[in-house]
């Protein structure tokens, strides 16, 4: 069954356009000047039960817009949109009955208060039955490791701590769908790990739906299936995650430092694209060669002091797509929607 | 009733809370005293000097203000969050209400009590039976249901100003002044008998009801208009006015949720 069904789906935002100074906002208040700002620009997607989806873009292009009309939160300014075949933003207390949100930048949780004082809270708020409440906590508290900072009030927990009991937060009810806006933002790579394994094993075992969105590509790598790619309001790649990384995502850069100055470096594989004697630069595609075996070819040439391994940047894939896309389909316009 | 039991626990969390901030309470609870003290003191004064102003002595303004510190303390009590409701859209907190399976303005009333009520409230009643010591009105239960209906339609009111001045928040920014601006107006000219103003200024608060949180209903309690007048006639009708303002608000409030922004990130 499909979870969610999105149908040419825009949302147009009229902002008000600020004059300078006192006079200028005084004529502000009475004759301003709008501006509209197309954050979604007509989207197309369906995604079934159970499937874990990343949703990643630049900054700006959308997604938490997309996000906000899936919640219910935002009505569109056209377009349709079906949650388990319930329209979010005119049945917004049903549809909030069956999903779980995390919004990285907000908090669910009392400030003053401990995490196990907002978890309780929660059991009220969507009416949970005690037993299947215990129960989702005591799985949720040993999943996220959430035990050792259960009764220290939420203004003491680190930024890592508290986005953990945040999480938590979205699943005591069994939703079937949970939405994720950048629950990894400011965290470090062990707590990213943490949160990745949780949300895949959660993926698994309850056959939740997940929708993520993040600007680590990692993060996606690790928990989704799907790959939803979004620029400037518009879908520009929709398909299999793996596939993507195979066409667009294998470009890793290699970054050298040497002991010693050198005058030239010679590659038995990858590409040169930065020298200057003390360091190197080298893109590699990660499918040809594998970092270690990059790193061992030189080291056995070159004294290396050390290294830096860079992941492709969004925009840079988002550049390889319309590039790709040109060269395949020139029918194609590029921002049109593609799916592969 | 498991709303009921969601505001109940909600209220239990907030006391909680408010154990960490005693110093504050007090410190601010201190702070509310005096501006209504002063307030009071004010009128006292003025009507030292004047003995009545239209037929409305010394007690019966205090009465009216009692009136007014009533609904504002009872309307406070639940009304806090609806209140405080521009900082959360400013926040962007907002955003988080509606994902969860309950009414929107009942969650932000649940979402900030503020313990400042009981202040206004023990206020009030000291200045009502003080006002009241000094008349001569005939106790009865009669006379008791008139002043808790007095009394509801006077909270009605105030929630459906304060609602208004929440729903604004959904289009203006900045809206912490424009409130200031209707509470001083509020708290100024409410608490003096309506008859003092010009007929402009009369006409203005008969029809953006605000007349009915003190003078009309305060004048028929007290007996101020003849029977059968039009002032008494408004007089006994707070209650039904109120109400026809509250679903207003309501409504207004209703088609801010649909036109709700939220913020950037
Ligand atoms: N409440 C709002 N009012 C006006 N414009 C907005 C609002 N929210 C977002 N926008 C604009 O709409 C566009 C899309 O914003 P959105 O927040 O959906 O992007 P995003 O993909 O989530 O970006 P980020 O990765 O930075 O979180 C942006 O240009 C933004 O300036
Ligand atoms: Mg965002």
């Amino acid at each position: 069954m499909d979870a969610i069904i999105v149908e040419d789906l825009w949302k147009i935002y009229r902002v008000k356009e600020h004059r300078n100074g006192f006079v200028g906002g005084l004529i502000d208040l009475f004759r301003p000047v709008w501006k509209e700002k197309e954050a979604v620009r007509g989207i197309h997607f369906t995604i079934p039960q159970g499937q874990s989806v990343g949703y990643i873009g630049p900054n700006g292009s959308g997604k938490s817009t997309t996000i906000k009309m899936l919640t219910g939160i935002l009505t569109p300014t056209s377009g349709k949109v079906r949650v388990n075949g319930i329209d979010p933003s005119r049945r917004r207390r049903e549809n909030a009955r069956q999903i779980g949100v995390v919004f990285g930048q907000r908090t669910q949780l009392w400030w003053d208060l401990a995490i196990k004082e907002s978890f309780e809270l929660f059991r009220h708020i969507y009416r949970i039955d005690e037993k299947t409440f215990r129960k989702n906590v005591e799985m949720m508290t040993e999943l996220l490791d959430l035990d050792q900072f259960a009764s220290i009030p939420v203004r003491q927990l680190s930024l890592g701590q508290r986005m953990r009991a945040e999480i938590a937060c979205a699943f005591f009810h069994d939703p079937k769908i949970v939405y994720l806006d950048e629950p990894t933002i400011g965290l470090d790579v062990v707590a990213k790990e943490r949160i990745r394994t949780f949300l895949k094993e959660i993926n698994r075992e309850k056959k939740t739906t997940i929708i993520l969105t993040t600007h680590d590509m990692d993060d996606i790598e690790h928990v989704c299936e799907r790959l939803i790619l979004i620029d400037h309001g518009r879908i520009i790649y929709d398909g299999n995650l793996q596939r993507f990384v195979d066409n667009y995502g294998t470009d890793r850069i290699l970054t050298v430092q040497f002991e010693e100055p050198q005058t030239s470096v010679e590659l038995e594989c990858g590409e040169l694209i930065g020298f200057d004697q003390r360091q190197a630069s080298i893109r590699f595609k990660k499918n040809e060669i594998s970092a270690t075996k990059l790193i061992q070819q030189l080291t056995a040439r070159y004294p290396i002091r050390d290294c830096q391994i860079e992941e492709p940047k969004i925009e840079h894939l988002i550049r390889h797509v319309y590039e790709s896309e040109n060269v395949e389909d020139e029918g194609i316009h590029a921002h049109d929607h593609i799916s592969i | 009733m498991d709303s009921l039991k969601l505001y109940y626990k909600s209220f239990l969390l907030q006391l909680k809370t408010f154990r960490i901030y005693r110093v504050n309470f007090f410190a601010s609870g201190i702070g509310t005293l005096f501006v209504y003290g002063t307030q009071l003191l004010g009128l006292v004064t003025a009507l030292y000097h004047f003995e009545s102003v239209h037929g409305w002595n010394l007690y019966d303004v205090s009465f009216l203000y009692g009136l007014w510190l009533a609904s504002y303390g009872i309307h406070i009590t639940f009304f806090a969050g609806v209140r405080d409701f521009a900082s959360m859209v400013h926040r962007g907190q907002f955003d988080i209400l509606y994902v969860r399976p309950h009414n929107l303005l009942f969650q932000v009333m649940c979402g900030r009590m503020d313990l400042q009520a009981m202040i206004h409230m023990g206020a009030s009643a000291l200045v009502l039976v003080w006002s009241t010591m000094h008349m001569d009105l005939q106790w009865s239960w009669n006379l008791v249901l008139k002043l808790a209906v007095i009394l509801l339609g006077a909270v009605l009111i105030q929630m459906g100003l304060t609602l208004i001045w929440a729903t604004l928040s959904f289009w203006l920014i900045h809206v912490g002044s424009l409130v200031l601006f209707g509470w001083t107006i509020n708290a100024n000219y409410m608490t003096y008998p309506l008859s003092v103003y010009d007929s402009v200024i009369r006409w203005i608060f008969t029809i953006f009801p605000m007349a009915f949180i003190t003078y009309f209903p305060a004048g028929w309690f007290l007996g101020k208009f003849s029977p059968g007048s039009w002032e008494y006639q408004l007089g006994s009708f707070t209650v039904p006015v109120g109400l026809l303002f509250f679903l207003l608000a309501y409504a207004f409030w209703l088609y801010g949720t649909k036109h709700y922004k939220s913020t950037g990130n």
